[in-house]
Formats: structure tokens, sequence, C-alpha cells
């Protein structure tokens, strides 16, 4: 396969350029940067597709970001079929191919290599087919790596893993698995060492059983015998029982014969002197004189005469309440003084203003008398009709007018109210003057002159007149009806002041009614307390004193009472206490007397009676004790004199020494129970299953790794195999270009594998006419391995070619390490290469570029140092 | 009816390789689960024969295994026994080669009398253990003779006579029954177990006894469909090989008449295997568990049994995408794992066989390749054992220990072959290989 044209319209630094390819060879010149790299990768890609799946993820898409990458070419087979090929990566590649007349060869929507490529995959045709100056360097693992896989055929298998990778991983698995050192974790080692745990945790389940069933033949063999020792405990303590019975009867007796002596001496006695308990003679005595002394306190209190009150602070005392009232009416008997005087004020000043009244009016006596039902309305009736008829008579007569002379009056009274106002003269002078003028005056126009004429001037009518006369009025003080009009209204003042006269006279005497009563009350409580009664206003404060003398009284008689109920309760308390005492000294002393008669000393003697009644106590006991023993059941009391043979001190340490045993025994045996029922769980079965399912896993194991061992022989036997068949020719090819390359100077290459068979380990190896088989990565120069390198892709590539379409060979800055002549040399060789196969050279030296063209004719492709988007560019 | 006397039926309950307090199978968890299990079957076999109110109770050897029975086992079967016992039950227990009846051996020191002439009304524990065949004759209330059981046990552990042989009818008209732990060679999956007191068609023809309670072979089964005689299978499944329903045989004997015999279920855990060989369909993990989650479902509605109760070993095969997955043993784990889980089964297991990953071999047949080369070895090796041989490795640790002969070798590295060619596939080749 041929490229006849590139199009670049979209890719990286490569913007809208064609590239005219018709050439065997061809070299692509330009600076760093022009896009040398993206040429290669353009090629590159029109046959294999976008190395990125979507254009985001492109390297290349960066140059212009959101835009499709896109190429053109046109290629030409090996068939002579021409093509027009079309990448655009948009969200993920697509290709196009059209033929050479432009029908559609091929169409897909994913980025896949052209279909003439799918017997060379990329990775085969980067590997042998594009070198880079990177590529050859033959120390580097990945190139050693890329001989091996181009001696071993890696040959493009769809999805092939590289065979020593394999052999690799199938090793490592392995040794994961099993290994025959000692060396690392492989899973074997661990099963080994768990299956040695489990055998001697089997062990230990085994001795657990053993331990286990070994425990129950212990138990089985010590239960009867410790039965059997209890059982002889049992009657060697029964025996000790028997002498302890007889033993302890001999001493109730010593004890209960001490008690009947005594018991002996008693007889007779008061049966109180035994049934009462004995106290301690010395004891009783002083608490007898401390009795006494604590009774005379209170005999002596009872002695005292009871204090009680007199009659009259009980009637005080009975009398509370009315005092309380008394004290309770001091403000009311104030306010009834207080209401008689002012009633009686009242009274003096209305029946003065009457007096005055009447005086001034010139009543007799008997006006008071008829004042209070006096015909006032009849009198001012008069003075209406009166004052009517003089009227109607002054109009009937001529009247004047005043007399002049009131200007007179006029006259006086300013002059008196000059006098008063400048207080000239007396005062008295000033306001007769000022009271006489205008009085005058006034008596001017009040009289008028009388008219002439025959009809007498109406008077008093006689209704007035006969009233008036009736109480001493003269008739000729009332000569106007004006006059009875006044005279009407003193008598009304005059009733008035008589009515309130009347109502103060009553107030007064209610007042003086109620003050009686509350004062009779108070001297009738005085008198009942002897209380002296003169004087009503000191008497409440006495009966409050005497009240007080009476409470008093009776507190203290209260007191007494107390005092005196508390000494004879004491009495009461300790009499009988004293008197008991008594008695029971007395019972003591008697008793005792009696009981001891040799003992002059009471307390010795009570000491000797509380003795007895211990052994009394404790000989009941002892005989209770000993009646309820088994042996007085069966057998009754002891006889006298009978006593068990054995040795008490023999039973006691047989016994002893039973006992030790048999808790030991006992001991043992509860222990071995708990041990049994503790571990009831069988674990041997589980032990056992553990070993056995260790050691499957572990033939498991081991089978594994066989198998991969097994596999691993395949492999190798096939590499072999493979290399056998396939190598020589390769190796041929590499050799005579090599021979060319380096004009003579290496001659062939060898491939051997190591002394272990191990094909992928071998080592490259190189003929040198001056030094023989030479391995090529030791002593040879960079550049001599270089052309090795080269030669054994060339040779690869002839090799390659069966069957397949002759790729272009690319060589992008290869050969920045070679000389003159070694470039020389290789020019003549890629002539003839180039003759099979397209060309293409990559480089940044104008002269290099400059140099192929001239010695093998290539065309020059140069790139423009920066890329403008301006319109196709045709180089 | 006047004049018609019923003959009286024998009535027992036929158990054999009960192997108390054994497992074999599966994680600890479930070991734990078959080693209470073993007993639960046992007591549960011994509620039914109180409740049945059987005569005897048979077991025809390997009650238990010899090294790994406790002393707490012992207690525990001798209560059981005891049970029988009080209730009038007779139990007769034959030796076999786990539980040999050396004087050494625990059998000989349970408790158990060496079998006598007769026995009975009361119940007993009558005990065969030695290769020479005992009757006796069981009586009832009156004295009056049921039955007879013959018998005989492995006085060793490794008994490789015919007891059978040895077996005759005795005189009488009661049924007669023979307990034995023995090897039918006709027998199914007698393959699987060694080959202790060996017997065959004819020694159970001459015998013509009236009901054969055999032990040993753990499969239940009438070994000869014209004859009665039985294999009660083993009382509890305890590893992924014995699968099914487990427990006893109840069978009832009346003098002339063919024996009636009834399976009871007295295992309360089961072993079960799916097979599935449909699995070109699941493409990925999720869709492989789902499978796997169904089919264990359809079990599950089948058996009485609750999910705790019931161990399950899937056997996918054929093809499947994901068989590099199933192959490699963590990432199985952890789907047996996943899938113990979600199905609430005691134990799962997957346990490929042969399973392969569907390829188009076209491509590879056609290109020469070291990958070609190595594929048309292993097929090479297949067929022929000088080039097996070639290629075998030096060493063999799988099979170091065992015996070394020729055969003996080829055997185990065509074991080894087995799958090989389906590894070297999936190692040398990517996924992308097969789109």
């Amino acid at each position: 396969m041929r490229f006849l044209e590139l199009h670049a319209e979209n890719f990286g630094p490569l913007k809208d350029l064609h590239f005219e390819m018709h050439s065997d060879v061809f070299v692509v010149v330009g600076h760093n940067e022009a896009g040398k790299s993206s040429f290669h990768a353009a090629l590159e890609t029109i046959l294999y597709g976008f190395e990125a799946s979507s254009r985001d993820k492109h390297p290349l898409a960066r140059f212009r970001p959101g835009e499709d990458l896109s190429l053109r070419a046109k290629v030409c087979l090996d068939n002579d079929t021409t093509l027009n090929v079309r990448r655009v990566l948009m969200t993920q590649g697509k290709l196009e191919i059209v033929d050479a007349e432009g029908q559609p060869q091929h169409a897909s929507n994913n980025n896949e290599a052209l279909p003439a490529m799918q017997s060379v995959p990329r990775s085969l045709f980067q590997a042998v087919y594009s070198l880079t100056a990177n590529d050859t360097d033959m120390q580097k693992d990945d190139v050693r790596g890329h001989i091996r896989e181009l001696l071993l055929g890696e040959t493009g298998l769809r999805g092939a893993r590289p065979i020593s990778k394999v052999r690799a991983e199938v090793d490592g698995d392995m040794q994961a698995l099993w290994r025959d050192d000692q060396r690392g974790t492989p899973v074997a080692k661990d099963l080994i060492k768990q299956i040695k745990q489990a055998k001697t945790e089997r062990q230990a389940a085994k001795k657990l059983d053993r331990e286990l069933r070994e425990a129950k033949r212990e138990l089985e063999a010590l239960e009867p015998q410790r039965d059997a020792d209890q059982s002889l405990l049992l009657d060697l303590r029964t025996q000790l029982e028997e002498l302890s019975f007889h033993r302890e009867w001999r001493a109730y007796l010593v004890k209960q014969t001490a008690v009947d002596k005594i018991d002996q001496r008693l007889v007779g006695c008061p049966e109180e002197w035994k049934r009462e308990s004995l106290s301690d003679p010395a004891e009783l005595e002083k608490k007898r004189d401390e009795l006494a002394r604590q009774l005379q306190e209170p005999v002596e209190r009872l002695k005292q005469p009871t204090k009680s009150l007199t009659a009259e602070q009980q009637l005080c005392l009975d009398r509370e309440a009315a005092i309380e009232t008394v004290l309770a009416q001091i403000p009311d008997r104030k306010e009834c003084l207080r209401n008689r005087d002012t009633a009686q004020k009242g009274l003096t000043e209305s029946t003065h203003s009457l007096t005055e009244g009447l005086r001034r009016l010139g009543a007799n006596g008997e006006a008071r008398k008829q004042l209070a039902n006096f015909p006032l309305a009849v009198l001012q009736a008069d003075a209406d009709q009166w004052d009517a008829d003089l009227v109607q008579f002054d109009l009937e007569s001529e009247e004047r007018g005043p007399s002049p002379l009131w200007m007179g009056g006029v006259g006086v009274g300013i002059a008196g109210v000059i006098l008063t106002g400048l207080q000239i003269g007396p005062l008295a002078a000033g306001l007769s003057a000022t009271v006489a003028g205008f009085g005058f005056a006034l008596a001017c126009f009040l009289r008028p002159t009388k008219p002439t004429h025959v009809d007498p001037r109406p008077e008093l009518p006689e209704t007035s007149l006969a009233l008036l006369t009736a109480i001493g009025l003269d008739e000729d003080t009332v000569r106007t009806p004006q006059i009875l009009t006044r005279v009407a209204d003193q008598l009304a003042n005059g009733q008035r002041h008589l009515a309130e006269a009347r109502a103060h006279m009553q107030a007064k005497k209610d007042a003086e009614s109620d003050l009686l009563s509350l004062e009779t009350n108070w001297s009738q409580l005085a008198k009942a307390l002897s209380t002296p009664t003169g004087d009503m206003d000191a008497l409440p404060s006495e009966l409050r004193q005497a009240l007080k003398r009476a409470e008093q009284a009776l507190q203290e008689v209260r007191e007494d009472g107390h005092q005196r109920q508390a000494a004879e309760n004491q009495y009461k308390l300790l009499h009988p206490q004293w008197e008991s005492c008594a008695s029971k000294l007395q019972t003591a002393q008697s008793l005792l007397n009696t009981a001891f008669p040799d003992m002059a000393d009471l307390t010795q003697a009570f000491t000797a009676w509380t003795e007895l009644g211990r052994k009394r106590i404790s000989a009941e006991e002892d005989l209770e004790r000993l009646q309820g023993s088994p042996h007085f059941k069966e057998g009754g009391p002891p006889k006298d004199g009978e006593t068990p043979g054995r040795d008490p001190q023999e039973l006691r340490i047989a016994i002893e020494t039973l006992e030790e045993s048999t808790k030991e025994q006992s001991v043992r045996i509860g222990g071995l129970k708990q041990r049994l029922d503790s571990d009831k769980v069988a674990h041997l079965a589980r032990a056992e299953e553990s070993v056995i399912e260790l050691e499957a896993k572990l033939q498991e194991t081991k089978e594994s790794r066989d198998q991969l061992a097994l596999l691993g022989q395949v492999l190798r036997r096939a590499e072999t195999s493979y290399r056998e068949q396939n190598e020589p020719d390769v190796l041929q090819k590499a050799g005579e270009y090599l021979r060319a390359i380096s004009q003579g100077r290496y001659t062939a290459l060898a491939y051997p594998a190591d002394t272990d068979g191990q094909a992928d380990q071998g080592t490259l190896q190189v003929y040198s006419v001056e030094d023989g088989l030479v391995d090529v990565a030791k002593p040879l120069s960079r550049g001599t391995q270089e052309q090795i390198y080269l030669a054994l892709r060339l040779g690869t590539l002839d090799y390659l070619d069966e069957g397949r379409e002759k790729l272009p060979l690319i060589l992008d800055e290869a050969l920045v390490h070679w000389d003159r002549a070694r470039r020389e040399s290789l020019y003549a060789v890629l002539t003839m290469v180039a003759k099979a196969r397209q060309v293409v050279l990559f480089t940044c030296h104008e002269s290099f570029a400059e140099e192929v063209e001239e010695a093998m004719g290539a065309r020059l492709i140069q790139l423009p140092n920066r890329i403008e988007p301006q319109g196709s560019t045709t180089v | 009816m006047w004049g018609i006397v019923v003959p009286m039926s024998f009535r027992f309950l036929h158990l054999a390789d009960l192997h108390i307090e054994t497992a074999f199978g599966g994680r600890i968890e479930t070991r734990e689960r078959l080693l209470a299990a073993t007993r639960e079957a046992l007591q549960a076999g011994v509620d039914l024969a109180l409740d049945r109110d059987l005569h005897a109770v048979l077991i025809a050897g390997d009650a238990f295994d010899d090294g790994k029975l406790t002393q707490a086992g012992v207690d525990f079967l001798m209560d059981q026994m005891q049970r029988l016992t009080r209730a009038g039950i007779h139990v007769f227990y034959t030796t076999g080669n786990h539980d040999p009846g050396s004087k050494q051996g625990q059998a000989a020191q349970l408790g158990f009398e060496d079998a006598d002439s007769t026995a009975g009304p009361e119940g007993g524990l009558h005990l065969f253990r030695r290769s020479t065949p005992k009757a006796v004759t069981l009586l009832d209330d009156e004295g009056e003779p049921i039955a007879m059981v013959v018998g005989a046990g492995h006085s060793q552990a490794k008994v490789e006579t015919n007891l059978a042989a040895k077996f005759k009818r005795p005189k009488g008209d009661v049924p007669v029954v023979g307990i034995l732990h023995t090897q039918v060679e006709s027998a199914a999956i007698s393959e699987e177990h060694a080959n202790y007191a060996p017997s065959e068609r004819k020694d159970y023809e001459n015998a013509n006894l009236d009901y054969w309670a055999l032990g040993h072979v753990h499969k239940r089964q009438q070994v000869f469909a014209d004859m009665p005689v039985w294999y009660a299978g083993n009382l509890q499944g305890r590893n992924p090989k014995e699968v099914g329903p487990k427990g006893g045989l109840l069978v009832e004997l009346r003098q002339g008449e063919e024996a009636k015999v009834e399976f009871v279920r007295l295992a309360p855990v089961e072993w079960h295997h799916i097979a599935m060989a449909d699995l070109q369909g699941a493409s990925d993990r999720d869709t492989l568990l789902a499978a796997f989650e169904v089919a264990g479902q359809e079990l599950q509605q089948t058996s009485p049994l609750s999910a705790q109760d019931l161990c399950v070993r899937f056997i996918p095969s054929g093809a499947c995408p994901l068989s590099a997955l199933l192959r490699d043993s963590q990432s199985r784990m952890q789907l047996e794992e996943e899938l113990q889980v979600e199905t609430g089964f005691l134990e799962v297991q997957i346990r490929p066989k042969q399973l392969f990953t569907r390829r188009d071999l076209s491509d590879l047949e056609r290109t020469p390749s070291v990958q070609l080369e190595a594929l048309k070895l292993i097929r090479t090796a297949q067929q022929d054992d000088e080039v097996l041989l070639s290629i075998a490795p030096a060493l063999l640790p799988g099979n170091l220990g065992q015996e070394d002969s020729r055969e003996n070798r080829i055997q185990y590295l065509r074991a080894r072959l087995e799958g090989l060619e389906e590894e070297l596939l999936q190692r040398c080749f990517s996924g992308e290989a097969w789109q």
C-alpha cells in the first residue's frame, strides 16, 4: 500500500494542508512544532483510525476545540486499487472509503482500521513499520521486548497478548500457588502451615477426648470409693457421738445434783421466791435507796396547800365577757355624752331664739303655747288681702307722691355712710345715721300722702287681729300688711325654733336614756364585782384591772395544779417501784439466807445463786438435748458406769483423717464432673475434618499449580517449535540487510535460546567479521545496535509481507545517531526497500532532507513553520 | 375371623452409616451444623421408632468413626439407645469398617451385649461384631418368636472377605432379617466406597432371607429389583456427594409376604446439586448471579426444608461468557458468598464443570503463531500419551506420594489436561479477541 495524497482538513497543527505523496520515498521536513509528529500520526490514523475514541479525548483536539478532526487520503493498494479515505472524529470516528471513481467502498461510524489493515494490527504496525529515534535504543527493555516479539512472531492475532507476558504470568501464578523452596508466601505454604496447626488441634482434641474418657473412668471409680468412705465416716461419727453422749450425760448429772441440793433447802419456801428472778441484793438496796431519794421531792410537793381563786376573782373571770363589753362600750358612753351635750346646746339655742323672737315680736306667754298650732296661713292671707285693699284704696285716693322729706332722709343716710366709711366719729353714730336716714326715706315712700276721701283706709283684718291679740300682740304695731306678713314670718320662725327645741329635747332625752342604761349596766357589774362605782369614767379601767388580777390568779392556780399533778405522777411511778424493790430485797435476803445459810455475805450468796441458775438452765438444756439424741431414744439414759470402749481421741483422729480424704474425693469428683460437663462439645471430628479439608485444598492447590506448570511447558514447547519453524527466515533476511547496511562488517544475526532452553531469555547476537559472534546489547556502539535493529525490522517486514499489504516504512528521526558513512550505506538499502514499499522519513534537519533527496531521489515535503488557517495549501 | 390367625408383623427401622459426629463438606459453619445434624437425625429416628411402637431398630454398621467419636458422642449415642430399650424396643447393631468390633474399638465398649440366641421381651442392645453370622430370635411378651435377626460384623477396619456368603436362613416360621455392612458389587455408586466385605448377588440368593438390611453404600437403593436387599443410605448427607433426602427405611415384614419398605426422611439438612447448562446469556456478573438465584429458588420451592437447612452445589457447564470469572477461585468464592447471603442456603458451592467461553478459533487456526502451536500441542497431548509425557513438568507436587508408575503419571497428567485448552485461550487472548 502507498499513500498518494494526504489532505489534513483539521488535524492538530495541520489545517487545510494538502500533501502530494506520489513517490516511493519522501522526506517530511519541518522545524520543531511544525507538525511532523502529527503528519506521522495522520498516516497512521488513515490506516487505523484515530487513537482516541472520541474527539474530546484526542490530544490534537485542543488545537481547535469543538471542531471535528478530519483527514482525507488517497491510497493505492498492492493490487493497484486506489481508495479515497476520509476520517472524521466527532463523538466517535467515522470512516469513509470510496474508490477512485468515487464509488463508496466502505462506510462506518466506528473508528476501525481499513479493511486492508486487518492482517496487520496497529500494535504490529507500530512495532515493526514505524520506527522512531526512541525505538532504537536496544538497551531498553521495551526495545528488547520488541525484538523478542519480532522473533516470536507476535503476528497480530487480534487480542493476542504477548507470549512473554503470558509465560511470566503463568510462572508467577505457579509460584503464588506452590514453590519448592522456602521463599515467598505461596498458597501451599500457608495451607501447610494451617494443616500443621490443624493437626496440632487434632492432637489436642484427641488428647482432650482421652482426658475426658479418663476423667469419666476416674469418676466412675472414685464415686463408689467416696461413698464407702462417707459411710465409714458416718459410722465413726456415730461412735464418737455415743461417747460424747455418755460424757455429756455425766456432766448433766453433776449439774443436776448440785441444783437439787439447793432446791432441797428451799422446800417449803414460798413459790414466788422461785418464780421471781433473783436480783443482786446489793443492787436492790442501792436501787431502793435511790428510789426513796427520788420520792422525796414529789412528797414534799404534795404536802404544800393547793392554790385556788377567790370568789371575786372567780366572779371576775366569770364576768369577763361583761367586763369586755364594758370596755367595748367606753366609746359608746362618750358618744352618749356628746349627743346629750349637743342636744342640750341645741335646745338652749333654739329656746333662746324662740324666746327672743317672741319677745321681739312682743308676744306674751300665751304665744309660746299657741305657737305650734298658730294658723299662719290666715295671717298671710289676711296680709295679702289687706295689701290688695290698700292698693285699691290708694288708687282710689289721690296719691301723692312721697314726701319731699325723703331726700332729707337719703342725705342723712349718705352722711352716715361717709362717717362710717371714713371712721369719723363713733361707729354707732355713723351706723345710726345711715339706718335712720335711709329708713326715713323709705318711710316716705312707703307712706304716701293720704288721700282725702271718705272711706277709711283698710286696716288689719279682724281675723288676724284676733289672733294677734290672743298672743298679746298690740294691734297698733301691725299697721301694714307688710308688717303682718313680717309678723307671720316671725311667727313661722318661732314655730321653727320651737320644733328645733323639741327635737333637741328629744335627742337629749334619748342620749340620756342610753347613757343611763349603759351606766346602769356598768354600775351593776361594778357592784357585782365590788368595784367602786363612783367614777364612771374610771370604772372600765378598774374593771380591767380586776380582770387582769383574776386572770393572773387563775394562771397561778393552774400552774400549781400542774405541779401537783406531776408530783402525783412521779409518786405513782416511783412508789410502786420502791415497794417492789424493797420487797425483792427482802425476798432476796430471805431466799439467799435460806439457800446459803453459811454465807453471811449476801453478795457472795447471790453469786452462788446466779451460778446455780445457770447450772439449772444448763442442766435443763443438756437434758433436753440429750433426750433428743438418738442414743437416748434408742437406749434411754446411760446406766451408771456404762461407758463405750473406744478411745474418743482415736476416733477423732480417724474421723479427721477420713473427712480430709472424703473432702479431697468430693473436690476431685466435683472437678471431674465440671470438666465432663463443660467439655461436652465434640471437637475431635471438627479437628479431623479441618485436617482433611486443608489437605484436600493443598492437593487442589498443587494440582492447579501442576496444571499451570503443564501449561508453561506447553508454551515453551510451542515457542520453540514456532521459532524453529519461522525464526530462521527472519534472521536470515535481517542478516542480509545488516550486511548491506554495515557494508559487510556484520554478516549475520542469531538468537539462540538460553542454556535452559528458555526462548524468551535468549540474547540477540551478531556475527562480526572481526570479533565473531557477539552479544548485541553489550559491547557494540549505539549506532551499530541501531543498524542491527533496523536490519531486524527490515527482515521482519519482508517476512510479514507474505500475504499482507506492503505497508510504508516510517523512519521518524530514526537516523539521528548515524554518521554520514552509515547513512550512505543505508540509503542504498532503503532505495532497495522502496522498490517494495513506500519509505517515509521525518526530520527537522534540512541538510538531512537534502541529503536523502539527493541520495534516494526522495520527494521533499516541507511543512510550514506556522500553520495559518487560510484556506487550502498544497505542499 | 374364627380359625384364621393373622401372622404378626415384625416392624423395624433400618438405619445405616450414621457416622455420628462427622461432617466433611462445606464451610466451618456448615460442618458445625452437619455435626449437630447427625445427632438430630438419629434422635429423629429414635423418636419415630418410639412413636410407631416398633419392635426393633437395625443399625447396619458405621454408626460412628472410631477415631472421631468422643465421650460426649458415646454418651449421646447410648442415651438414644436407652430411650429405645426403655420402651421395649430392641437395637441390633452390626459393626462396619469405620466402627470395627475389635475389643479395642469403641463399638465393643459402648455397652451393647454380644448378640445372644434370643432377645426379648424387654428391649436390649445386641451387637454383631464377629464375622461369623449369629441368629437372634426375637420373642414377644408371651415368649413367642416374632422374627429372627441374623447378623455379622466387621471385626477389623479392613475386612476384605465376603461375609454375606456365610449367611444361611435359620429354621423357623417367622420372618428372617439379615443385617450386614457390605459392598455389593453391583450396587449404584459402590465404586465410590472402599471395597470392604464384598458380596454379590448369589450370596443373597443362597441365603434366601426375607429382608437384608445393608450398610456401607451411602446411596439408598434396592440393590436387586427382585430381592429385598436394601441399602438404607447414610442417615445424614455430610458432603456434596451425598445429595437428596436422607434417613432410614421403615420395614414391615409378615411371614409369607413381601416386605413393605417405606423411606422416612430423618436428616434435618440436605445437600443438592443444581446443574446449570444454559449460561450463554449471562454476559455480566449480575445476570449470572440472578440465574443462580432463580435456580436456587426453584429448588427451595420444591423442598420441604427451609433454606437454612439446604446445602447447594451449583454445577455450571457449557458455554458461558463469564467462564473465566467462574474458573477463578477468588471471584468464584465471592460469588458463592453473595449467593449464600441472597438465598439463605446453609452452604453454596459453585463448581464449574467443563465450562468454557464460546470462541471462534478460525482466525487463530489459520494464523501461524505460538498460540496456535500451543493449542495444537494440547490437543495432541490429549490423544497421545507420549506427547503428554514429553511435556510433563519434571516436578509434580500434586502427584507426590502417589504410586510411582507410568499409568498413574499419565492419569494424573490427563486430569491436568482437562480445561487446559480453555486456560491457554483465556490467558493468551484478551476479551477483544472474540468480539
